[in-house]
């Protein structure tokens, strides 16, 4: 020092630099390493959501984008490195019987959501399960482990080229921003006050809402989640506002002037456009930030269930909403969604568990009955439609002289109807107990009864007594006007009986939809959500030649072919009768209710 | 007595954008401060002695030469700083503080604690007659307050040196009188002091010695009595009149005051006195006194660097 | 080998090392007199006070600013307000915390060599070495206590919004002082070599805006790998020991992110640690580099 001292001191900078920038590689490689765990949170996430880590890819796109390639070996290598854990329940991947990959399964989110209901929502600061966090810091640690250098240096690389269809940040992610690739990267410009700018960005979308201008929100929506990509709030209002406030001043598109858009994959107007920029918009609010139960359920409930009418995407979405940390109405509004579809016993079950953890809860203790009520009624039907079935094979053995068959099968069709009057009693009496226990009559139970005893005065010949009961009914249950409106043409035709103005009109629509979709190839034309007046007006378009396989009861097969393909796109009809391909085989269903969402 | 600062051949130049813009701050300095003398420093404005002490508490650095304080050349070594005082010219003292508390600030600096320093301050204080006002910001000071502070933080350490540039600068006569008194009863107290200054009167009433410095040359140093040699005489005459001292001046008498019949005469070098006092005797005047005439230490310094200045002019002409 | 760097446990432990070597120097080495007198002399700055009473303004401003909007509601429970507040609180922090620690850093040697102040004390038996860390210190002192200032304003203002203890908050105000610590070493360099504010302050701005845009070298580098040119080559290169040596202010965005922590986020539990050890290195290079320029500078 006292005889070179500039030496010395030129030694002494030229170390602390090197030190630093050692440093700075250091945490460069941190950096890399958390952006690397959040993809492989993401991809595992979409893969186990979305049925698939790159959905919108076709063709050319689909070779540019390594998304799979990269994320099967960090997978290959997940399984060597991760600890063994249990293959809970929803972790097996049921198109192949295989449990999903270990990675899969390890960042999975444990639900730490309070099953018990609190007087305030909206307190995320429930402290995080401790085995998720054990379970985080494995992954943490794995994603920055040594044996990962390739896999993640690949990931940098492809990143910086765009070439993860999938990776957080990055722009040209969802389709939305297909055609909007920034010249520069924009988030530099702002010297890391991005969020700063996505919030003052999300001010304007505020005042453009305020005055109304609903088509400069969305480019403005877009361009403040290109900044922060972690606003989930954005994500959250902005579908909001596409799904709600958008369409709330445009006109119901009529069926017949809906067009077909394959990325969709099914008939839109004008509303239902904005409802899958909405559901586009969530999907990637869900991309970015994978463990956010808000998304789930505002893509599941606001826009599947209540806008779309599509239960069964909303039952994928609120699952997985429950999955994540979440808040107990969250499970609720599942369940009603599970109803929608169907899948009763499910939804009774989901309702017990909720009662048990909310003891006393209004809500579910009308909810069990009410599910197992439908459950009977579904059943009784079931039976009913055997009998019926028996009956005729019966007139027909007789017809042929096998006389001692058909005395058989018209005894064994008594035995059944028997056994559905049963079951229908047994529905009319919790109905009935329900209707008489709430204060106010349960408004649910009130129109399942009429509907049961106009079918019944239907049955009997007495479609003029069961019409006037449906009538009246409609307009006692504001909730039952769609369903009763439907009933009464349906026994209006079959009893030859005129139809009123509205009801003719109605008729009128579907025909003229038959012909919009004459046009179109059968699995495109097929593809109707609000078509539910007619049973077999899906035959009329060019079904009635399909084997299906008819689910009944729907619940339990259903919610077994629901794990092959957790997201079924193949929806032919989703009014009272539910058809769908999975692998080239139809199914159908007969859904009960269309009361469910409540 | 041995010597307690000394520079040996002690060169500083300024390095400018070339050669020729290079600036000669000082040349071959050559000084001694002995102990328990004040030596004061001399020189117009610009002629390198704040250079001088910059250098010797090594604010900036020399390009040539020696310096020994305390016969240490490790001047920078806190073992030898610890014994020197330094008051800056014009220096600011932060003015959010209590003339105490920069003291102590000070203080610390010299690694003094506690209830010592806090003695120690109260001495200063004393010292410098600033016990009434140590409690006031020193916002509210006057110039010569500021000036007493800033010598109470040189003292604070009781060094053995004192390097005092421009202690009196700007302050009023009896301020002046104060500091002077304080400076040489600090002498009497056996400290050295350097003390820097272009006020010739206060060095000469208080210096022992005086170096005195043109262009960062050192002209000429020595003892008061050294410098102010006394080679001519003056002459007091009463009952003159006009044309009587107009005949004494031709005769080559100087006239330094000459009213109302009283005259004040200089003896030149180069007459004798008894010429001097016949002529003033042919001419009748009264002789009052005559008395050897001391040169004052400006005449000194205006001959000292008149000389310098045209040597240089005559060197430059050379050239 | 570059795992080895980056993963080595026992690197990180000789890190730590040396940060601790650092720190305790540091507190052993520093006349704590001159980093206090400092640190009292800086208090009374005008800029200083100036920045501070804007913050303040813009931290409350951010309450007012969102009280405005309309609660759009939805179906789930949304605070965009809070996420403003945080948004808007951390970049006023910032850049003001910046602007507080650049004028700072560069202004209190100069000033003390302007009034000649610098005189008295070095003329005490004080080494300049230990002078100079006296003023880094006590600078260091200023800005920590004004950010302290400005993240309790913060959390106040959310604390209104939202009663939950802002642990985050705390984090990203510690991380904060670090991305400081490294643009306020530099500037206190640049500040050790001129005798006046105006150049080290528009330098540490310079700092401050080159030292978040030294991600751009990386795709210099990028674009250089598949170029043939030659030129291109020799400037890739520099971009890539420009890239590796200068600070990238850019790493310390982490504190935004926490900021606005999702639920079930990324663990941050060793980014945190690393950034300050990388904070430390470069504000002693800093430093070095200002004694470097200090120890004969002419006063």
């Amino acid at each position: 020092m006292k005889r070179f001292p500039n030496l010395v001191l030129a030694v002494l900078v030229a170390l602390a630099l090197a030190l630093g920038a050692l440093q700075g590689y250091r945490v460069r490689n941190l950096r890399e390493a958390d952006a690397f765990y959040r993809w492989l949170v993401t991809a595992s996430t979409q893969l186990r959501v979305f049925g698939t880590i790159t959905p919108e890819l076709e063709g050319e796109e689909a070779e540019k984008f390594m998304d799979r390639d990269l994320f099967d070996r960090v997978v290959a290598k997940a399984d060597q490195a991760l600890p063994d854990t249990p293959v809970m329940e929803g972790d097996t991947d049921d198109a192949t019987g295989a449990p999903y990959p270990k990675l899969v399964r390890y960042t999975r989110t444990l639900s730490t959501g309070s099953l018990t209901e609190t007087e305030e929502s909206g307190t995320v600061a429930v402290a995080a399960n401790p085995e998720q966090v054990k379970k985080d810091a494995e992954v943490w640690r794995f994603a920055r482990s040594a044996s990962l250098a390739p896999e993640r240096a690949d990931f940098v690389r492809f990143r910086r080229d765009k070439r993860l269809a999938t990776a957080g940040t990055q722009i040209g992610v969802a389709d939305i921003y297909k055609n909007q690739e920034a010249p520069v990267s924009i988030g530099q410009m702002f010297l890391g006050f991005r969020k700063l700018a996505a919030g003052l960005i999300w001010i304007q979308v505020d005042e453009a809402f305020h005055k109304g201008e609903m088509q400069r929100m969305v480019p403005l929506m877009r361009t403040t989640v290109l900044l922060d990509p972690n606003f989930v709030d954005a994500y959250l209002i902005g579908a909001w506002h596409l799904a709600y406030n958008l369409t709330v001043q445009m006109s119901d598109t009529p069926g017949y002037l809906k067009e077909y858009v394959p990325e969709f994959g099914a008939w839109v107007g004008n509303k239902e456009r904005a409802y899958y920029a909405a559901v586009n918009f969530l999907k990637d609010g869900i991309r970015n930030n994978p463990r956010d139960y808000r998304l789930y359920f505002d893509l599941g409930y606001a826009v599947y269930a209540e806008k779309l009418n599509d239960h069964m995407n909303a039952v994928t979405y609120l699952s997985e909403a429950t999955k994540q940390r979440h808040e107990s109405w969250v499970r609720r509004m599942l369940y009603h969604s599970l109803q929608a579809t169907g899948q009763f016993e499910e939804a009774r079950a989901g309702w017990e568990d909720y009662l048990r953890a909310n003891p006393g809860h209004a809500v579910a203790q009308r909810m069990i009955p009410t599910n197992t009520a439908l459950t009977k009624e579904r059943d009784a039907e079931a039976l009913g439609t055997q009998a019926k079935k028996l009956l005729t094979q019966a007139g027909q053995a007789r017809a042929d002289g096998q006389e001692a068959q058909a005395a058989d099968m018209e005894r064994q069709a008594q035995e059944l109807q028997k056994q559905r009057d049963a079951l229908q009693a047994e529905a009319r009496t919790i109905y009935t107990d329900l209707n008489a226990t709430t204060a106010d009559g349960d408004e649910f139970a009130q129109a399942r009864l009429w509907r049961m005893q106009a079918l019944e005065l239907h049955e009997q010949g007495r479609t003029l007594e069961a019409l006037a009961l449906l009538r009246q009914a409609r307009m006692e249950v504001a909730r039952f006007f769609q369903e009763a409106s439907d009933l009464i043409i349906q026994m209006c035709i079959e009893a030859d009986l005129p139809l009123n103005v509205s009801e003719r009109k109605r008729l009128l629509e579907i025909e003229r939809i038959k012909e919009a979709w004459a046009a179109n190839p059968v699995e495109i034309a097929g593809r109707r959500f609000d078509f539910d007046t007619s049973q077999d007006a899906w035959r009329q378009a060019g079904y009635a030649n399909q084997e299906t396989i008819a689910l009944t009861p729907a619940a339990k097969d259903l919610a077994a072919l629901r794990k092959d393909r957790p997201v079924i796109d193949q929806f032919i009809g989703l009014g009272d009768n539910v058809v769908f391909e999975l692998d080239g085989q139809w199914y159908e269903f007969r859904r009960k209710s269309l009361l469910g969402n409540t | 007595m041995s010597v307690v600062i000394e520079t040996q051949d002690l060169t500083k130049v300024y390095k400018g954008m070339s050669k020729a813009q290079d600036l000669v701050a000082l040349n071959k300095l050559n000084i001694q401060v002995n102990e328990g003398e004040i030596f004061g420093y001399l020189g117009p404005n610009g002629s390198g002695k704040t250079t001088t002490i910059k250098l010797l508490l090594s604010l900036i650095f020399p390009t040539g030469g020696k310096m020994k304080i305390m016969g240490n050349p490790n001047i920078t070594s806190p073992e030898v700083r610890k014994h020197i005082g330094y008051l800056p010219e014009g220096a600011y003292y932060p003015d959010f503080l209590r003339g105490e508390e920069i003291l102590s600030y000070y203080g610390n600096l010299y690694g003094m604690k506690g209830a010592s320093l806090k003695k120690r301050i109260d001495e200063v204080l004393e010292v410098v007659g600033m016990t009434r006002a140590r409690k006031r910001l020193i916002r509210g000071y006057s110039k010569g307050m500021r000036q007493r502070i800033g010598l109470a933080q040189a003292l604070l350490s009781d060094p053995g040196i004192l390097i005092l540039d421009e202690p009196t600068t700007g302050l009023d006569p009896v301020a002046r009188k104060e500091i002077r008194d304080l400076l040489i009863q600090l002498r009497d107290q056996g400290k050295s002091l350097l003390i820097s200054s272009h006020e010739l009167l206060e060095v000469e009433l208080i210096s022992d010695r005086v170096g005195i410095l043109f262009e960062g040359v050192l002209q000429t140093s020595g003892t008061i009595d050294e410098l102010l040699t006394s080679r001519e005489f003056s002459i007091k005459a009463e009952e003159a009149a006009p044309e009587a001292t107009q005949k004494v001046r031709e005769a080559g008498l100087i006239t330094e005051d000459a009213v109302a019949g009283k005259a004040s005469l200089r003896v030149p070098e180069t007459m004798s006195l008894y010429q001097a006092l016949d002529i003033c005797k042919s001419q009748n005047m009264k002789i009052v006194s005559v008395s050897p005439r001391r040169e004052t230490l400006e005449e000194v310094f205006v001959r000292v660097v008149g000389s310098a200045v045209s040597s240089k002019e005559a060197q430059r002409g050379e050239r | 080998m570059s795992i080895w760097l980056a993963s080595n446990p026992w690197l990180t432990v000789l890190y730590g090392v040396i940060v601790l070597a650092i720190i305790a120097a540091v507190a052993y080495y520093t006349p704590w007199s001159i980093a206090l007198f400092t640190f009292r002399e800086g208090l009374r700055k005008k800029t200083l006070i100036g920045f501070l009473i804007l913050s303040i303004l813009v931290i409350f401003g951010s309450m007012f600013m969102t009280a405005m909007m309309y609660d759009t509601g939805g179906t789930v429970a949304t605070d965009v307000d809070v996420k403003l507040i945080k948004d808007i609180c951390i970049t006023a922090i910032s850049i003001f915390g910046v602007l507080i620690a650049i004028f700072i850093s560069a202004s209190v040697v100069p000033t003390e060599i302007e009034n000649k102040v610098i005189y008295t004390v070095l003329s005490k038996p004080v080494r300049r070495f230990q002078y100079l860390l006296g003023k880094f210190v006590g600078v260091q002192i200023i800005v920590a206590v004004n950010l302290l200032l400005m993240g309790v304003l913060f959390s106040i203002a959310l604390y209104i919004k939202e009663p939950i203890f802002p642990r985050m908050l705390l984090y990203a105000i510690f991380l904060t002082y670090f991305e400081f610590l490294i643009v306020s070493a530099f500037t206190f360099a640049v500040a050790a070599a001129s005798t006046s504010a105006v150049l080290p302050t528009i330098a540490g701005l310079f700092i401050y805006i080159t030292g978040n845009l030294t991600q751009y070298l990386e795709s210099v580098v990028n674009r250089s790998e598949v170029s043939e040119n030659s030129v291109d080559k020799g400037l890739g290169w520099l971009a890539w020991v420009l890239r590796n040596t200068l600070p990238d202010l850019q790493y310390f965005s982490l504190k935004t992110q926490i900021l606005s922590l999702q639920i079930n986020d990324t663990p941050k539990d060793i980014q945190i640690p690393n950034l300050v050890v990388y904070g430390i290195l470069y504000a002693l290079a800093g430093y070095i580099i200002a004694f470097w320029v200090f120890r004969r500078k002419e006063l």
